[in-house]
């Protein structure tokens, strides 16, 4: 469980918050504080107040793979082999090791024939897909994705979805504006100018927003 | 050139030798002619106008006045074309591996990431000077010297924004303190001629300055 | 008023695209993967880029302007009040309504994209052009922005509105459709018989076509109504 009690952080204000394990999903306004409860569940920010804790440990002390909303900011080297590796090679992983668990996670994903190009040249999607793998090729305990949908097509992001359901990882946490991928998270959480409005089953949450535009087309028409 | 260590060892060599004289220079014009695919090298010399000019002025004023302005702009010309050369050269990634070789995993992947941040946040760069006069254009924004500086911090604030989210990548992907790198390089055996004739190149220069040191310099001969 | 691509061919990097048809009044819709090109179609039909063969004949075309993808990349200004004064818009009029007010010394930089882009969007519809090329409106914007998008659009005007795009959720109603497969842009038509041929289609109106209740167009109000039919 992600215990978050009493946080607050610049506009973002929870009293208490339980994630269970699977993919969430976060869903709002934006400026409603999305980004940053990723930013605090991945560590990069720390709360002013408050706790927020995964299974018990903080964020920092952690695993945990972030993915950026912007494609060009998930990127450090120009070789997206390179990029992939480089969660291993900054935790001192064996030298030997490092070829192994890179292409595994690039099996995994399907991107072996970008592993040589140049980052800066792949297309969104594509280095959307290289920094899910530099984000998972740890292994980490929470996967962090701050609306990595945007840039992306449908059939991509449907790979990717199934990617995330299938995963490792205990906790995925996303940010979307997508409602129909919110629609097929494990748990749904609703935030508005920084408070946490709704949280739980994805059907529980979106019947609060029917007639708004954040209901899902699935559910209104019944496909 | 694909070997790193070799290549950056020879623009060393090669750039202290034309420096110290004339024969030097004229034996590191005639390597860089020998090893390295100059063509590509003087398409790009458009890039460095501006240190031509610089350099042009500069040998100008001290032929006026010393006479040895010509000798200084040839040396110096040459050390501009060994440098252009060098940065066509790059290759991403090699750094980390020249850093790794040198100075280990720590200090050395320190380093060599340095480097290749560096390499990635110029050619970000260039990217940002492209987009910006992109968004001049399309604004109908005339980008003359008064719009220069404007340009320029924009430029500024938005590498300071990308060393920001590096910084935060960085902590993210657990990065603290070096790295684990197995340094790799390909050593074809033109580079090791290449590297191997860079020598006699630092023997010619070396003669000569030794020739002016006991034989030409006014300030020795007064030591002496 | 029209925009003609007379077999055009763009190549880049690791792909190239063809393209010819004529763009008339109208808004058009130019869909596609990620990377199959609509970016790049954008800025060549602005002139932007050069064209590998071909030529791009803007008829009737007085005033242009093409909406980049990421919003930043327009900021030319140290302050979001520069930053309307460089697009020719009054601040104090353009900042609230797009729920900026009384951030007039604040960086553009310093705003989240969200909130850039829904200045940019602002300044760019606060004027008109003969031509207006937006490449991913949608992208950074929440539901709420999207749909107020959708319904600026909507307005009727007296232009060509070209917007490249590969959102599936909440889309504006446009008189044309078009597609970038397999580096050839498709003219598929108008809805709602465009819709049939219409491969990247979102799910739900491809699952609405297949049951036989093809929306007449492709916004929200039209998903709904087809939904809804008997």
């Amino acid at each position: 469980m992600i215990d978050i009690c009493d946080l607050r952080y610049r506009l973002l204000h929870i009293d208490h918050l339980k994630i269970p394990r699977g993919v969430t999903t976060i869903i709002g306004s934006n400026g409603s504080g999305k980004t940053t409860l990723l930013r605090l569940s991945a560590g990069i920010a720390v709360p002013e107040s408050g706790t927020i804790l995964i299974d018990g440990v903080p964020p920092r002390e952690t695993e945990a793979g972030w993915v950026n909303e912007f494609p060009d900011r998930n990127i450090l080297f120009s070789i997206a082999y390179d990029e992939i590796a480089s969660p291993l090679r900054f935790r001192h992983t064996a030298t030997d090791e490092i070829p192994l668990k890179v292409n595994a996670v690039v099996e995994r994903l399907g991107i072996r024939h970008l592993i040589s190009r140049k980052v800066r040249e792949l297309s969104c999607g594509e280095k959307v897909l290289v920094a899910l793998a530099a984000a998972l090729v740890c292994t980490p305990g929470i996967l962090l994705l701050d609306e990595y949908d945007t840039h992306i097509d449908g059939a991509r992001c449907s790979q990717i979805g199934h990617l995330l359901s299938a995963s490792e990882c205990g906790y995925v946490l996303r940010c979307s504006q997508n409602m129909e991928t919110a629609a097929t998270s494990d748990f749904l959480i609703l935030l508005d100018k920084g408070n946490l409005v709704h949280a739980g089953d994805p059907i529980e949450v979106f019947a609060h927003l029917s007639g708004t535009p954040y209901y899902p087309m699935s559910l209104k028409v019944g496909l | 050139m694909q070997d790193v260590r070799i290549r950056i060892g020879a623009a060393a060599v090669l750039s202290c030798s034309a420096f110290v004289s004339l024969w030097g220079a004229a034996a590191a014009f005639f390597w860089f002619l020998l090893f390295t695919p100059w063509l590509k090298s003087i398409r790009r010399l458009r890039f460095a106008i501006g240190v031509f000019v610089m350099i042009g002025i500069i040998s100008l004023l001290l032929q006026t006045m010393n006479g040895s302005g010509f000798s200084y702009g040839i040396r110096l010309s040459i050390i501009v074309l060994i440098g252009i050369w060098l940065a066509g050269e790059y290759h991403p990634g090699e750094f980390l591996h020249l850093g790794v070789w040198l100075a280990g995993d720590h200090l050395g992947f320190d380093l060599g990431l340095m480097a290749e941040m560096g390499m990635q946040s110029l050619i970000s760069l260039l990217d940002d000077i492209d987009r910006i006069r992109i968004a001049y254009i399309l604004k109908k924004i005339p980008l003359d010297i008064a719009g220069i500086i404007p340009a320029g911090t924009l430029l500024v604030r938005m590498e300071l924004i990308r060393a920001w989210d590096n910084a935060e990548l960085l902590a993210v992907r657990g990065y603290q303190d070096g790295g684990a790198l197995q340094p790799e390089f390909k050593t074809p055996r033109r580079d090791i001629a290449a590297g191997l004739s860079v020598i006699p190149v630092f023997f010619i220069a070396a003669l000569q300055f030794v020739n002016f040191l006991y034989f030409d310099s006014a300030f020795l001969k007064g030591l002496l | 008023m029209r925009v003609s691509l007379d077999r055009i061919c763009i190549t880049r990097d690791n792909f190239s695209l063809a393209a010819d048809g004529t763009f008339d009044k109208g808004v058009h819709l130019v869909s596609g993967a990620v990377g199959s090109g609509k970016s790049t179609l954008a800025l060549c039909i602005a002139g932007m880029l050069p064209l590998e063969r071909g030529t791009i004949q803007r008829s009737g075309i007085g005033s242009m302007m093409l909406s980049l993808q990421f919003p930043e990349h327009h900021v030319t200004g140290m302050t979001t009040a520069e930053e309307c004064t460089s697009w020719g818009c009054e601040p104090d009029t353009i900042l609230p309504s797009c729920g900026l007010k009384g951030h007039n010394k604040t960086s553009p930089l310093a705003l989240s994209r969200g909130e850039l882009k829904r200045l940019h969007l602002a300044c760019i519809f606060s004027k008109s052009y003969d031509l207006l090329l937006l490449d991913e409106p949608f992208s950074s914007l929440d539901c709420e922005e999207k749909n107020a998008f959708c319904t600026r659009i909507a307005h009727p005007t007296d232009n060509i509105t070209i917007i490249f795009t590969h959102e599936q959720s909440i889309l504006p109603k446009v008189d044309r459709i078009w597609e970038i497969e397999n580096g050839i842009l498709h003219d598929r038509g108008t809805p709602p018989d465009a819709l049939k041929t219409w491969n990247s289609a979102p799910p739900l109106i491809r699952k609405l076509v297949d049951a036989g209740k093809s929306p007449r167009n492709i916004s929200y109000g039209d998903i709904l109504e087809a939904a809804c039919r008997t």
